[in-house]
């Protein structure tokens, strides 16, 4: 028996570290130019769950010249074992050692996994910061979302994928071989990398800072962003890794399009996915079946921004549901779209999952949704949730924010006096049966975020964030039926210095690291007093980061990086949130953001019309 | 492959598979192999039987769950379909889409309505620990007790059972212990629990290194047989 069989044996599901599972990918190290490790810094359950690891773990396993294999972050059990042992943290396919691979790669879907990559550095004996590596250590790259303001982990990572990866990830695995069989330096090969569109390398600029802490001269080149072309004909997998146990979204999906045409103003995937690209009915209906014919799911869901968006959604969903009822699969659709068309689909179907509504009204009141850009009108909720309770729903769940810009108590009040409208609307209903309801509200704290009209402005402060979520409570939580959550104001509040940070913030990553911080997205392991106490001996005053309005004219951070929609465009977007002025839609008014420069998607189809 | 559609007042035809749980499937838990079995079927597109109500579930009846870490040569699970198959198609296109580690050996049809789950009696164990003193000792200690009483932790709760009724014989085969006892529904013995047993009246320094169970029985006219020969045995 192996070390790593008898690590596994004490440690509680084992079955998250040792692999295996249908349709993963075994290659012999030996007969491949390079080995590339995606590392997820989550628990298996979690990364196991997000599709973009799936679309590039079998993108670069297409190739013949390299393997992929994933490593996810080990629960704290695992990791008192590694360090206890000496083990270095290991591969699922191979248990190879991550520090023997090529490529070491990080998605980055939440500021607040960060001090698990650093984590997942150091139980990989890999050094932490990008500048004590040397020739025999891997290369340590990043993409994702949070790659958009790549800054606070500069330090850390040797290039960052800005962008869609599907792509460049082949670039970058091209430009490596290569660099491998010359026998090129670290330094080189990094330069070498920095040559491809959407590859970013810190270690290429010197950042100077102003003596009031802002920035005067930051990233002298320009990235611009990558986007896939020809949506529909996008490398997607045919095969989903099944895992054995039970994850977050265990189910295949098909992704309908990338992007959002809603230009809601606190959503950063809203901006930086721009332009909206669709992949057509044929293209879905055959990905659907091939995923469902290899793994065996009993469940399909539809994967997107906003899925009901999409142009031939009845048309797509209608012939979903003869598949799947044929193969007594469940289809999972998207809440808002509660209709007489989906009623009449669910009564087809007979198989789609009757569990839970989800809406996401986002503010109270009509006002602030017009302040956010968010184009739900509260009467098409009250409708729809009318004819659900029709069609057999008994679980709603409503997603709010709290803490956006204008925010009054009202605003805050107003989520109440929606809550309680539904469960009117419940009670007055004519329905037969009625099994009793239930009401879910979450909040979130707002975090503005880069490439965002919010951008510039001042985060709610930790103090607000606690009045405002106890009002609510004090309406929500006497009320039965209604169960109310809220997010964590001080996780909150430390998000948005991540997420606005400059390379400074890395520093208090580092620190607090150091003094034992990670999981910090698990509430149980949340360590504030930490953070608090790696912020004040970093001495860094984070208030610059959170509680500033910053000017036009101030270079940003993430400035450097090219989304296509430009800065100017967010601005006015800004100015016309405080007026209180909603935005069209991309399919029903182009208002030149600065994407239509790619001619694709809705880009292309508005200026048809 | 045969696809003969059952008329009513016929009973349904199961088919039993006999499988392997080898080393590389050995932290898949029991609830995890009902879901591997459950997704091969519906890859190969075999019409099951499902379970009515509000969450429907394909109808499989395993044999004895399988512990977590603990290998075994002989599991058996009984699939329930809505028309007649060939077991033996069954079993070779099982072979194939079930994931590696879990390897298909046998199968046969169930005739009679004898519930496996209620069905099975014994079960036989390979055990193989490290302890200071020879494994041959500390089986001649417990063969020599009357009364083996071992804590079981239950709801948080703990509980001295006796488990020498539940054992049936103890060898030693070089240095592995071969344990036949009780299992199924009514009285089963956890292999664990019996290691448990010889920590405490053995060497508390017992360190467990496998568990494999190699068969499990039904008893028929006084006779030990294992699932699958009781399918001919059942239709005389």
């Amino acid at each position: 028996m192996n070390i790593n069989d008898k690590i596994l044996m004490t440690v509680e599901k084992p079955i998250r570290y040792s692999g295996g599972e249908l349709n993963s990918i075994i290659k012999d190290h030996n007969n491949v130019e390079a080995s590339f490790a995606f590392c997820f810094p989550d628990v298996y359950e979690v990364g196991m769950s997000h599709l973009g690891m799936k679309i590039l773990y079998h993108i670069l396993n297409l190739r013949e010249d390299t393997v992929c294999e994933r490593v996810f972050a080990p629960w704290i059990d695992l990791e008192e074992k590694l360090r206890e042992n000496e083990v270095s943290l290991f591969s699922l396919e191979t248990k190879k050692p991550v520090n023997e691979f090529d490529i070491v790669g990080f998605t980055l879907q939440y500021e607040m996994s960060y001090t698990n990559i650093l984590n997942m550095l150091d139980l990989s004996n890999i050094p932490i910061f990008s500048k004590d590596r040397s020739d025999t250590d891997p290369i340590i790259c990043a993409g994702g979302p949070c790659a958009m303001n790549p800054e606070p982990l500069a330090d850390f990572i040797d290039f960052f994928m800005i962008g869609e990866g599907e792509e460049v990830i082949n670039e970058v695995m091209d430009v490596y071989i290569r660099g491998k069989k010359n026998k090129l330096k670290r330094s080189d090969l990094l330069l070498e990398l920095s040559k491809l569109e959407g590859v970013y390398v810190p270690s290429l600029y010197q950042i100077e800072y102003n003596e009031d802490n802002t920035i005067k001269k930051g990233v002298t080149d320009i990235i611009q962003k990558r986007i896939i072309k020809k949506f529909d004909d996008v490398i997607y997998p045919d095969k989903f890794l099944v895992p054995y146990m039970n994850i977050v979204h265990d189910r295949a999906m098909v992704e309908l399009f990338r992007g959002c045409i809603r230009g809601c103003r606190f959503c950063q995937a809203g901006y930086i996915y721009r332009p909206v690209r669709e992949k057509s009915v044929k293209t879905l209906i055959k990905q659907s079946k091939d995923l469902l014919e290899s793994t065996g799911y009993e469940e399909l869901s539809l994967a997107s921004l906003s899925t009901s968006d999409y142009s031939c959604f009845n048309d797509l969903t209608n012939q979903l549901v003869d598949i799947t009822k044929e193969q007594g699969v469940s289809l999972s659709l998207p809440s808002l779209r509660i209709d007489n068309f989906t009623l009449e689909l669910i009564e087809k179907a007979g198989t789609i999952r009757k569990s839970g509504l989800t809406f996401a009204p986002e503010a109270g009141s009509q006002r602030l949704r017009d302040v956010i850009n968010k184009n739900i009108d509260e009467k098409d909720i009250f409708e729809s949730c009318d004819l659900a309770f029709r069609g057999g729903w008994t679980k709603i769940k409503l997603y709010f924010m709290l803490g956006l810009p204008t925010e009054t108590m009202d605003d805050v009040k107003d989520i109440a006096r929606i809550t309680f409208e539904i469960l009117r609307i419940y009670k007055e209903s004519d329905i037969k049966n009625k099994r009793g309801i239930t009401i879910t509200v979450s909040t979130a704290f707002f975090v503005p975020k880069a490439f965002t009209p919010f951008q510039w402005e001042a985060q709610d402060t930790i103090e607000n964030m606690t009045k405002k979520y106890k009002y609510l409570n004090s309406f929500l939580g006497r009320a039965r039926k209604v169960k109310y959550n809220w997010h964590d104001e001080h996780l909150s509040s430390l998000e948005g210095i991540i997420a606005r940070g400059d390379r400074k913030v890395g520093q208090i990553i580092y620190k607090a690291w150091e003094k034992g911080c990670r999981f910090d997205s698990w509430s149980r392991f949340f360590k504030y007093d930490k953070w608090l106490e790696a912020i004040s001996e970093c001495n860094i005053d984070t208030d610059f980061y959170n509680y500033r309005v910053r000017q036009y004219d101030e270079i940003l951070p993430w400035d450097f990086i090219d989304i296509a929609v430009t800065k100017k465009h967010l601005y006015k977007e800004k100015e016309k949130a405080f007026k209180e002025v909603t935005t069209p839609s991309c399919k029903d008014q182009c208002v030149y953001c600065g994407v239509q420069k790619y001619q694709e998607g809705v880009c292309v189809e508005s200026n048809k019309n | 492959m045969v696809y003969k559609s059952i008329k009513k007042g016929f009973a349904l035809k199961v088919i039993r598979i006999k499988y392997i749980k080898s080393e590389k499937v050995k932290f898949v838990s029991h609830l995890e192999t009902m879901k591997v079995f459950q997704r091969a079927i519906r890859r190969i597109g075999l019409k099951a039987k499902y379970s009515q109500g509000f969450n429907q579930q394909m109808q499989l009846i395993f044999a004895l769950p399988l512990p977590v870490n603990v290998l075994s040569d002989s599991e058996y699970v009984d699939i329930f379909f809505d028309v007649n198959y060939d077991n033996k198609e069954v079993e070779y296109k099982l072979k194939e889409q079930m994931p590696e580690g879990f390897i298909i050996v046998d199968s046969g049809v169930r005739n009679i309505k004898q519930n496996i789950m209620s069905d099975i009696k014994y079960s036989d164990y390979e055990i193989k620990i490290k302890s200071k003193y020879p494994l041959i000792d500390i089986v001649k200690k417990i063969r020599h007790l009357d009364v083996v009483e071992v804590e079981k932790i239950k709801k948080n709760k703990v509980k001295v059972i006796d488990i020498r009724p539940l054992i049936f014989s103890m060898d030693v085969k070089e240095d592995i212990l071969l344990l036949k006892c009780s299992a199924g529904n009514t009285n089963n013995l956890h292999p664990r629990i019996f290691i448990k047993a010889l920590q405490k009246h053995g060497d508390a320094n017992i360190n467990e290194i496998y568990i494999k169970r190699t068969e499990l029985y039904v008893v028929r006219k006084q006779q030990l047989y294992n699932p699958l020969d009781t399918v001919a045995l059942d239709e005389e």
